[in-house]
């Protein structure tokens, strides 16, 4: 069965253009598949390389080497209409609601710019309204500045302009790092059930094991690069097989059960 | 280095072995129409004992721990209360009296370690200079010193290192040159704010033990600030949750992860605890509302599902065992 999103022996150098510079492997040679309608995990620390490939998955960062189909498509395509059609089928929520949205725009522009690709521009205000609405949101805060929504609710926007072009794939690059512990149960219900009732796969990239055990479907651990395991997150976390897995685990810091 | 029980005196005449006593503080924007961002906070530090502020951003975890140092930002002012750091009284002093005491009784280290060292100098200057400021030695004796300390602090090759910028150390390595340069008079109260936010969960709690153990060794106390209950569970031997600029529960860590009381502290609680795959998320609804937006009442209960209308007023702290206060009248009746 092949799935949804196709990664194969993924290889990401940086610094190899000018001579005599060193040469820093950043992503090495990763593969593996994801379901459709599935959460998969990508779990790693900073320099792990899973923003990198985050990033080759969304056409930010060109590979060095190997390949990603998305959808069937390759993602380093030249067709027009095939690279249209991917812009639509992956979307991407990141870490920082704030800095990836333009504080000058209401939050119905921000959300309305991807709408209004997918739908006649007559409907685009009610198709913001919808989207609003399916996050959470009153739809009165399409009137609404970026600085005058919290941190959670800019989120929730982040995640609403995503689904504005109906992609197939969401990339969730730390969605709730930046926010208060008691708010990121909210996002994480929402991303969940949105993945439920949209069908929608999600690729959940994240440093915080707990979180990833509790939402994803199937998880890879990565260390500089590479994968050192996958599976199923109950069991990975449970009995990690390599010991960089049992050091992430042990430095996780965890409070008593009562 | 064994250090010696900090006996001070009070206004009373009686002695307490505290080295930080912070009564009734209040803090709030300076300026005619001045807005409360703290209040009336109450907080005792004894010789050695690792205290956690635990809360979210905006509960004024931040700025009390400023005020124990006489770093107010400009605009803000301590409105009413007192803060005693081995004897010295912070409030009112002079800066050259807060100059003597910081660093040498009572230092701190911040989240991000590239604001407070300067890219300009090298790790050794700035760690010299500091030393020399409050001690007559010599350049030499003072890098001595500096070498010593970061040894302490677990830098490889602190002799070679020690020349080096900022900018060479790696984030975490960065944060134990932050420390060593806190610690590099000794000072009995270590304020640690958020010291372990940005870095990666491995250096974090290699960050975090290195700290605890150092405190062993050197017998200081140590205010964790931080908004994640996981920390505080590690490296507290008791903590203070703030919310909206208040304390709402106080207890040892032990007793308030196991009879959390207030129902603030059972949100964050809930908000943290992983639970099987596919159960829900656990979180608080709403959000923290601003200093002016505090109101009368339990500040928490427009979040609160157990509000009701005694609620109304503001509640005063209650006893539940010793040691253990909180802030929830609904709770305190419940409770008898």
């Amino acid at each position: 069965m092949t799935g949804i999103v196709e990664v194969q022996a993924l290889t990401k150098d940086y610094g190899a253009a000018r001579r005599g510079a060193t040469l820093t492997r950043a992503v090495d040679d990763v593969s593996f598949s994801v379901t459709a309608g599935q959460c998969f995990g990508i779990v790693g620390e900073s320099g792990s390389g899973k923003t990198t490939v985050a990033k080759m998955l969304l056409g930010l960062v060109r590979p060095t080497s190997g390949s990603i189909r998305i959808d069937g498509i390759d993602r380093q395509t030249t067709d027009r209409a095939h690279r249209s059609t991917l812009h639509r089928t992956i979307q991407v929520v990141f870490q920082d609601p704030y800095s990836s949205m333009n504080p000058r725009l209401r939050i119905s522009r921000i959300v309305g710019e991807g709408a209004s690709r997918v739908h006649p521009r007559a409907e685009v205000p009610h198709e913001v309204a919808r989207l609003l609405e399916i996050v959470g949101l009153p739809s009165a805060y399409g009137s609404l500045y970026p600085h005058q929504l919290s941190g959670g609710q800019r989120q929730r926007v982040a995640i609403a302009r995503a689904l504005s072009v109906n992609p197939r794939v969401l990339v969730a690059d730390e969605p709730v790092s930046a926010l208060d512990v008691s708010m990121r149960g909210q996002v994480l219900n929402l991303l969940r059930e949105l993945q439920q009732t949209l069908d929608l796969t999600c690729l959940f990239i994240s440093h915080d094991l707990h979180v990833v055990r509790q939402l994803c479907d199937e998880i890879v651990v990565m260390q500089r690069g590479a994968v050192v395991e996958r599976g199923d997150p109950e069991r990975v976390l449970a009995a990690p097989a390599h010991p960089y897995t049992q050091r992430l685990l042990e430095s996780v810091p965890t409070m008593p059960t009562p | 280095m064994t250090p010696t029980t900090a006996s001070t005196t009070d206004d009373r005449g009686r002695t307490s072995s505290s080295v930080l006593s912070i009564r009734n503080l209040t803090i709030a924007t300076s300026g005619r129409r001045s807005t409360e961002v703290v209040s009336d906070v109450d907080l005792t530090v004894a010789p050695g004992e690792a205290v956690a502020i635990v809360g979210e951003s905006g509960s004024g975890k931040s700025v009390t721990a400023l005020s124990c140092l006489g770093l107010l930002p400009d605009g803000l002012v301590v409105a009413d209360g007192s803060i005693d750091v081995l004897g010295t009284t912070v409030v009112g002093a002079r800066e050259s009296a807060l100059r003597k005491i910081r660093g040498r009784d009572i230092a701190m280290v911040f989240q991000d370690p590239m604001t407070s060292l300067d890219p300009c100098y090298t790790v050794e200057s700035q760690l010299v200079e500091s030393v020399r400021a409050h001690r007559q030695l010599s350049k030499a004796e003072a890098r001595r010193l500096a070498v010593e300390m970061l040894d302490m602090v677990e830098i490889p090759r602190a002799a070679e290192r020690i020349s080096d910028y900022p900018h060479e150390f790696s984030g975490g390595m960065r944060q134990r040159v932050m420390i060593a340069g806190a610690l590099i008079l000794r000072p009995r109260i270590l304020v640690a704010d958020e010291p372990t936010t940005a870095l990666d969960v491995t250096t974090q709690a290699s960050i975090l033990r290195l700290v605890d153990s150092l405190r062993r060794e050197l017998g200081m106390a140590v205010v964790w600030i931080s908004h994640d209950l996981g920390v505080v569970a590690e490296v507290a031997d008791r903590v203070a949750v703030m919310y909206a600029g208040e304390i709402v529960e106080s207890a040892t860590t032990s007793d308030l992860f196991a009879a959390p009381t207030h129902p603030y502290t059972r949100g964050l609680i809930d908000s943290a605890t992983s639970r099987p795959r596919g159960e829900p998320f656990g979180y608080i609804g709403g959000k923290v509302p601003a200093p002016g937006e505090w109101g009368r009442g339990c500040r928490f209960a427009a979040r609160c599902a157990r509000a009701t209308e005694i609620c109304a007023e503001h509640p005063p702290l209650f006893s539940l065992d010793p040691g253990h206060t909180h802030r929830c009248v609904v709770e305190a009746e419940a409770a008898g």
